[in-house]
């Protein structure tokens, strides 16, 4: 049986993982500077977000806290229109209508 | 009188009036509406009609009737914020001339206000209600009045109004605004119409729903006290039964009746008789008026409507009983005496059929009756029977008999009623008739009306006022509540009204026109209004 056997990696990354290597004082350094430097740019973008979220809310009109004329007359017009409608059934019910045939009851109560 | 009562007024009844003085077209601003417009209200010199109707009982009803909403509040907040009283408010943006458009929205009814105001105030109301800027269209600025809902358009001398969250209607009447459109509702054949009902300062179109379909239009103006209307109106299917009549006839028959009633109509006899006549067919199955006695009609016949005092009644109660009448105008008295008893008898005993017996309703023997005297039979458990257990229900009767006019001028009529109290007042006024009444000569000219009639305020509202203390006798126990405040809403509309004449004509089938004038009620300051 023919076979091929890797050789181990001995690179350097593989080596400072190991435990075997140590990075450079320079590396160090200059992996500090990025990471400080990502986390004071995440610092500014939440705080510029939150600046816009702010500037925002504070330069539009604050929300209606009661009753606009638009909602008033919508809520009027509504309002009529029931009244309106409950007058005319009203009107209607004064109507005078056919009612079942006449009972003995009724002849009783002429009788009286 | 709250100012904002004519803005929703404008919209829910528009029956209002204006100033003659200043009486213009009230139809030119529909020239700026889309075509599918359904609802058109103009009205000019809204500020100054607010102040001619100040204190008259008709707007403190319509005031005190439209406060109940929201839209006085939101008005008062508005005021405050542009530092004016709510009524200066109204006056400067609404006064001057006021125009109301609606149409049907995907969710609900779209609505714009068009108001003309001067260029400088309206630039100073606007300042001070710090609205948001949008982009202009043409030479007309747009505004976005957040705090209110409302976007604003103001072009030279108008403005426009809307609410912000249904735009469809403010854009369609903006893009008019900027360009005149080529196709709009002023091209529709009920804006013709109400042009040709002549100068009005106030002015209503409106699109019936179906199943009834079609238009009404109307003009209204105001003349010192009286508030005269002009309507008409086409259907697509109308909702009339009767025949057009074919007489000219003139109907001063019911001023003579004045005081005997506070509700009284008069039609012509040959449009197949109406609602009443129809139910009695219906009841009776038999018609209300034999073919000999149809054969002897002359061209008119009179409905009124009246009360008596219950207290006086045997046994007493205390409400006005309503009473009806109907007088019909014959060609022969005498030969009328003998089919009118015979009419009656025969009435009596299909009454009697239909009750089975249990009305035991006397039926009077030809022979036994005096040829000339009134005829009564009570007919209280009938009566009972049909209307329930109203109070004084047991003392109705039907009555009748035929009265010539003692000058011969007055005609002579067959005259029927519900209690003998009425009969004989409508008896006498028709023998001593005819009565000129000098103020209302001009309403009684002849002509092929369908109806005119006459409607007495001040006693329609009593009337109303004692049975909104009964309410329970005319509605089922779940429903007294809605009854009560009915009555009483019509009751305080009616005491508004000290009096209205109306004269309506059919043109044809499909269409009517109205003639009104209502005499409205003096001022409360006045102090003669009950």
């Amino acid at each position: 049986m023919t076979g091929h056997r890797d050789s181990p990696d001995l690179t350097e990354t593989v080596l400072r993982r190991l435990g075997l290597r140590r990075l450079s004082s320079r590396d160090a350094s200059r992996r500090r500077r990025i990471r400080a430097l990502l986390r004071v740019a995440m610092c500014l973008a939440v705080t510029g977000a939150a600046g816009v979220i702010i500037l925002r809310t504070m330069t539009s009109p604050a929300p209606p806290s009661e009753p606009t004329i638009s909602w008033a007359i919508r809520h009027d017009m509504e309002r009529h229109a029931r009244t309106i409608d409950r007058t005319i059934r009203s009107i209607r019910a004064l109507a005078p209508t056919l009612p079942e045939p006449a009972s003995p009851a009724v002849g009783a109560a002429a009788e009286r | 009188m709250s100012p904002t009562f004519l803005i929703a007024a404008s919209v829910l009844v528009t029956s209002s009036c204006g100033l003659s003085a200043m009486a213009a077209d009230p139809f030119r601003a529909a020239a700026l509406a889309p075509p599918d417009v359904r609802l058109f209200v103009h009205i000019d010199g809204a500020a100054a009609l607010r102040t001619q109707l100040q204190d008259r009982p008709i707007a403190s009803w319509l005031g005190a009737w439209l406060a109940e909403g929201e839209l006085p509040g939101a008005w008062h907040r508005l005021s405050q914020a542009v530092g004016m009283d709510d009524a200066a408010l109204f006056d400067a943006c609404l006064g001057r001339e006021l125009t109301v458009l609606s149409r049907p929205g995907a969710s609900r009814a779209e609505w714009v206000v068009l108001t003309g105001m001067e260029p400088s105030r309206s630039a100073a109301l606007l300042g001070k209600l710090s609205p948001v800027v949008l982009a202009p269209r043409g030479n007309v600025s747009v505004f976005h009045l957040v705090g209110q809902g409302l976007l604003l358009a103001r072009a030279e001398g108008q403005v426009l109004i809307a609410p912000d969250d249904h735009q469809e209607l403010f854009q369609a009447v903006l893009a008019n605004l900027a360009a005149l459109p080529a196709h709009s509702l002023a091209q529709h054949e009920g804006i013709k119409q109400g042009m040709d009902l002549g100068p009005g300062r106030v002015g209503v179109f409106v699109r019936h729903e179906l199943p009834l379909g079609g238009w009404s239009v109307g003009v209204a103006d105001l003349r010192d006290d009286t508030v005269s209307l002009r309507h008409a109106s086409r259907f697509s299917n109308a909702p009339f039964r009767s025949r057009i009549t074919e007489l000219s006839w003139n109907p001063a028959p019911l001023r003579w009746l004045e005081g005997t009633g506070f509700l009284g109509v008069i039609e012509p006899t040959d449009t197949a008789g109406g609602p009443f006549d129809a139910f009695v067919a219906t009841l009776l199955g038999e018609p209300l008026i034999t073919s000999a006695l149809g054969a002897n009609l002359g061209p008119r016949r009179i409905t009124l409507v009246s009360d008596v005092e219950g207290r006086v009644e045997v046994p007493p109660f205390d409400l006005l009983l309503p009473t009806i009448l109907r007088a019909y105008e014959v060609n022969d008295a005498e030969l009328a005496r003998t089919q009118l008893d015979r009419n009656m008898l025969r009435l009596l005993a299909a009454l009697n059929r239909l009750g089975e017996g249990n009305f035991h309703l006397e039926v009077p023997d030809p022979d036994d009756l005096d040829p000339r005297g009134a005829r009564s039979v009570p007919i209280g458990p009938m009566a009972r029977w049909l209307f329930g257990d109203v109070p004084g229900i047991d003392g109705v009767s039907l009555n009748w008999t035929v009265v010539e006019s003692a000058s011969g001028d007055g005609g002579r009529w067959c005259v029927l009623a519900s209690h003998p109290g009425h009969l004989d007042a409508v008896a006498e006024a028709l023998r001593a008739s005819p009565r000129v009444n000098v103020l209302l000569e001009h309403s009684a000219q002849p002509g092929r009306w369908t109806n005119c009639g006459v409607a007495d305020g001040k006693r329609l509202a009593q009337h109303l006022a004692g049975w909104s203390a009964h309410a329970e006798a005319l509605a089922a126990p779940q429903d007294v509540q809605a009854m009560r405040e009915t009555l009483n809403l019509l009751r305080e509309l009616a005491q508004g009204v000290d009096r209205c004449d109306w004269q309506l004509s059919r043109p044809s089938a499909d269409r009517v026109r109205t003639e009104a004038e209502i005499l409205l009620s003096p001022p409360d300051s006045a102090g003669t209004v009950e």
